[in-house]
């Protein structure tokens, strides 16, 4: 056990008041008045006063409450100690294994840094490697051989991803609560500016002993990123958009602006196709000047290849983001098939359907005859006209296109009242919640007369019913895809729904609502975790798949931590992803030392400029950043001291009083 | 007046709250009589001893009417004991009566003074008071005057326990004041040797005088408890002997109690009537005890 403020120990010298109290308060006999010493004999032989304490019980409680009130204020902490290699410290390296740390000569920075980090430990310290981009990895175990650090170490290599320092600091933290000894942290790293969170109080970790940080950047590094955007509206020319930005690894706090007293650098963009160049672009540039260029449209080949390569033609510091490979993205509209499985569809609600869906511009109808013919095949999309959903069974080619990973709006024309008589009924209730965005659609116009009650499954969703609690349009929930039942034959008569203005958003949103769930990206940033549709196969740009087949089965999140084109392939064909370099990395601008430095003292608001001001700390981390460094990463004791203090302070009062009273009654 | 409230009346500690000596006479000397008076076993009694002349002022309940109604003259009854008695009180106002609980030892018998006191003019007795330490403080000599009882009160009132005690040098003064035959009440914890008692005594017993010795004694003096050793301070001589608690048990107690032996055998020896009064019992056995010795005495 020790104590973190040893000087309140001081206090235990009051313990003498107690043992002068006790001891020395009847030196002498206690002289009392008597008639006669006539009959009184000296005690024989004279009295050696044996001295000795009195009341011994009230005196060892005065001394225990004493000596736990000083130990109170001292603090006694015991510090935990681990079981195994006795090691006194644990001292970690966390190596910044992000896209930024391939520039230069910063992993060779980053290696010769751990090699001395783990020279100059301390003697009896556990290590261990750690690597860090937007997540936190155990490259070993905690261990006191050197060697098995070497290894792992010799093993790893910088990644394609973005660098968080406060994922870093949150893992380390609760990796230091965890521990039975104190951590000690080494973090190396380029201190790269983009690399600080945007809630900066996760960079405060208060368990940590220690932390100090290794720079491994290089103020000569200059980068150049490029970004590009490749569509085609007429399948026929391809229309390009260039984004070139150049970043320097500067400790300016603001590296956006364009540094225009530098010379600039003139760098070529070339766009090709395999091994054909189909056109150059040239940039001059300065240090942190972002361009963006849309260049002339080049003429998709006739073989129907999409991809094109374009990358610079120089070299920089960073070569990861010097190059990409981009589909072309095809404007092409939604399909939606228009149909019904059982008879013709009314007319007017076909027509009403498909001007609904078509008002946009970015769906094609296929309302047909043989629309339905399409739905496992081409089609993603469809509005199916059905008489009634008998016992809630959906006829099978439904529920085989649902299975497939369509979406479908079902019109269940349930009823035959189309009596005008009956009594009209407006929009009750509207689940605003819903992704639909029902609440922002105005129903105030629409009105149903004669709608039949449609019955609900337990887990059907009421998302719009009428003012008399008809339901009007529910989600029903389906293993893949989406299923929505409307509750009006469309046809104009059992209600006014079609002719409203309702309507036409309505449809919108559907289409909104069925493109958005289970669409699959075309872009993501490496490092970033994508959530994929059921019964998918991604290929990686190597062209091997990147899921067993087993798992292909179940709707999954997938992190792409490599760059480059990946295939997404499902019943409906294939897709191409773009996975680029995350732009942040691309930005080479560092932390200036005063911000590391407060970074090191765990004291984020002394850096100039402050990193963050005080008052945005959090409560809690600024109380628990205010403790000293051994505090935080020791058991203290004073939850059990307190109550203990108490306790004693009880008993001595009641033996005390007690023993006065029976003096008192004694005298 | 019950008994049982007369009885509570006659605490010591009760007494000492009352006022003055004179209502604490009172309230002994009724509370005893009225006990007396219903006991049926009390052996006082008032027996016809003479008749005499009636003379203003005196009680009308003792005129004998009998006589007067056949003579024409009023006679007065007397009665055994009303023959005038001189009594005379010597209180022992020493330092080492200062001492004992619930009162002290010198205002018990200051109480039993006092209640003596008040019945000897109750009894138409002459009445005389001494205070001694080491010598007699205070003297008044025995008298029938009305006004003897008032002055016994006011010296017994302002006189306090003083120095050291010399019973023998104190009695030898006194001696040559007591003239007449009668009675000598000597109130006092006889911290003395037996043969300096008995050759204070003794004269006076040789003289004619009835002696009885009240031996005022505390608990704590009889029998003391100590739970440590400690330093004991003579009252008197101011000598301070450190005594353990387990001599105080043992050796004290048997010294103690072979001088009280000694005194109580000393008095009866020379015929006097020897009464222990301790400071925490009631007055009225201490009282019954004088008037049974003055009822002995009557006959």
């Amino acid at each position: 056990m020790s104590v973190l403020l040893p000087l309140y120990l001081a206090g235990l010298l009051g313990l003498a008041l107690p043992w002068a109290l006790h001891r020395f308060n009847n030196t002498n006999p206690e002289e009392k008045p008597f008639p006669t010493a006539r009959f009184l004999e000296p005690a024989q032989p004279p009295v050696s006063r044996k001295h000795r304490l009195r009341y011994r019980t009230l005196f060892a409680l005065r001394v225990l409450a004493l000596t736990v009130l000083c130990l109170l204020f001292a603090e006694p902490v015991i510090e935990r100690f681990l079981m195994t290699d006795r090691a006194s410290v644990l001292q970690v390296i966390a190596v910044d294994r992000s896209l930024s740390m391939q520039a230069g000569d910063r992993w060779q920075k980053a290696k010769a840094a751990v090699r001395e980090t783990i020279e100059n430990r301390g003697e009896g310290d556990a290590l261990q490697l750690l690597a860090f981009d937007s997540q936190l990895s155990l490259m070993s175990e905690v261990t006191q051989d050197a060697e098995i650090i070497r290894k792992a170490m010799a093993g790893l290599e910088p990644g394609q991803t973005h660098a968080d320092y406060g994922v870093l600091m949150q893992r380390l933290d609760h990796l230091a609560a965890e521990s039975d000894v104190p951590l000690s942290v080494t973090i190396i790293s380029d201190a790269q500016r983009s690399s600080l969170p945007s809630r900066l109080n996760t960079m405060i970790a208060t368990r940590l002993q220690s932390l100090s940080f290794i720079d491994t950047s290089s103020s000569t590094d200059i980068n150049y990123s490029l970004a590009a955007d490749v569509r085609t509206s007429d399948d026929v020319n391809a229309q390009i958009s260039l984004v070139v930005a150049s970043s320097q690894a500067t400790r300016a706090k603001d590296n956006n602006n364009a540094d225009t007293t530098a010379e600039p650098v003139r760098r070529t963009v070339v766009v090709s196709q395999g091994d054909k160049v189909i056109t150059r672009e040239t940039f001059d540039m300065v240090p942190g000047q972002r361009l963006t260029r849309v260049l002339d449209p080049i003429p998709l080949p006739i073989n129907n290849t999409t991809l094109f390569e374009i990358a610079f033609a120089e070299t920089d510091s960073l070569a990861g983001d010097n190059a990409l490979t981009s589909n072309v993205r095809q404007s092409s509209p939604t399909l939606f098939a228009v149909g019904s499985l059982e008879g013709q569809v009314n007319e007017n609600a076909r027509v009403f359907v498909s001007t609904a869906l078509e008002a946009s511009g970015k769906v094609e109808v296929d309302d047909s005859g043989n629309a339905m013919d399409r739905l496992t095949s081409d089609i993603r999309h469809a509005v199916i006209f059905i008489p009634s959903v008998e016992n809630y069974v959906l006829p099978p080619e439904i529920a085989k296109f649902l299975d497939a990973g369509g979406n479908v709006l079902l019109i269940v024309a349930t009823g035959s009242s189309s009596d005008k008589n009956a009594k009209s009924e407006m929009t009750g209730l509207v689940d605003n919640a819903h992704p639909l965005a029902l609440g922002d659609i105005d129903w105030a116009g629409t009105r149903f007369h004669g709608l039949s009650a449609m019955p609900l499954k337990d887990s059907d969703q009421l998302l719009v019913e009428t003012s008399d609690h008809i339901p009007l349009l529910i989600e029903r929930a389906t293993p893949r895809g989406i299923l929505l039942l409307l509750n009006d034959a469309l046809d104009g008569e059992r209600s006014n729904l079609p002719f409203q203005p309702a309507f036409v958003a309505l449809m919108q949103n559907v289409l909104q609502y069925f493109n958005a769930t289970n669409s699959i990206p075309q872009e993501a940033i490496a490092g970033d975790q994508v959530n994929l549709p059921a019964n998918v196969q991604v290929l990686d740009p190597d062209g091997k798949p990147m899921f067993a087949l087993a798992d292909t089965g179940a709707a999954r999140s997938l992190v792409f931590e490599r760059p480059g084109l990946h295939t997404v392939v499902d019943s409906h064909g294939e897709q191409y992803l773009s996975v680029i370099t995350d732009p942040r990395e691309s930005d080479l601008s560092l932390l200036n030392i005063k911000e590391i430095k407060a970074w090191e003292q765990r004291d984020l608001s002394s850096a100039e400029p402050p990193l963050m001001a005080d008052k945005e700390v959090e409560p809690s981390a600024r109380s628990t950043s205010d403790r000293q460094q051994a505090r935080s990463n020791a058991s203290g004791m004073w939850r059990w001291l307190l109550p203990l203090l108490v306790l004693l302070m009880v008993c001595e009062s009641l033996f005390a009083n007690r023993r006065l009273m029976v003096k008192r009654d004694g005298a | 007046m019950t008994t049982n409230a007369a009885s509570r009346l006659l605490k010591p500690e009760v007494l000492a709250r009352l006022g003055t000596l004179e209502l604490v006479a009172r309230t002994v000397v009724d509370g005893v009589m009225t006990g007396l008076h219903r006991s049926p076993h009390f052996g006082f009694s008032q027996e016809f001893a003479e008749y005499r002349a009636y003379n203003e002022g005196d009680d009308l309940r003792f005129v004998d009417w009998n006589v007067y109604a056949r003579t024409d003259r009023a006679y007065i009854k007397r009665f055994q004991g009303e023959t005038n008695t001189a009594v005379m009180l010597l209180l022992d106002a020493s330092a080492s009566m200062n001492f004992g609980s619930p009162v002290s030892k010198f205002d018990q018998a200051r109480f039993l003074v006092a209640a003596m006191a008040y019945l000897t003019r109750k009894q138409h007795d002459a009445l005389g008071v001494a205070v001694f330490d080491s010598k007699v403080r205070d003297f008044h000599p025995t008298s029938a005057r009305p006004d003897s009882l008032a002055r016994t009160f006011s010296l017994l009132e302002r006189c306090e326990a003083g120095e050291g005690t010399d019973i023998t040098e104190a009695l030898a003064g006194l001696r040559a004041n007591l003239t007449r035959r009668g009675l000598v009440v000597l109130v006092s914890d006889l911290y003395a040797e037996p043969e300096a008692l008995s050759a204070a005594l003794q004269p006076l017993s040789h003289a004619g005088h009835e002696l009885v010795v009240f031996h005022v004694l505390d608990k704590e003096e009889i029998e003391p408890e100590l739970k440590r050793v400690s330093a004991l301070r003579d009252l008197e001589s101011g000598e301070t002997v450190v005594v353990e608690p387990a001599f105080l048990r043992a050796g004290y107690r048997s010294k103690f109690n072979a001088h009280c032996d000694a005194v109580e055998s000393l008095c009866t020896g020379l015929g006097a009537d020897y009464v222990r009064l301790h400071t925490d019992e009631p007055l009225d056995t201490a009282l019954q005890s004088y008037l049974r010795f003055r009822e002995r005495r009557a006959r």
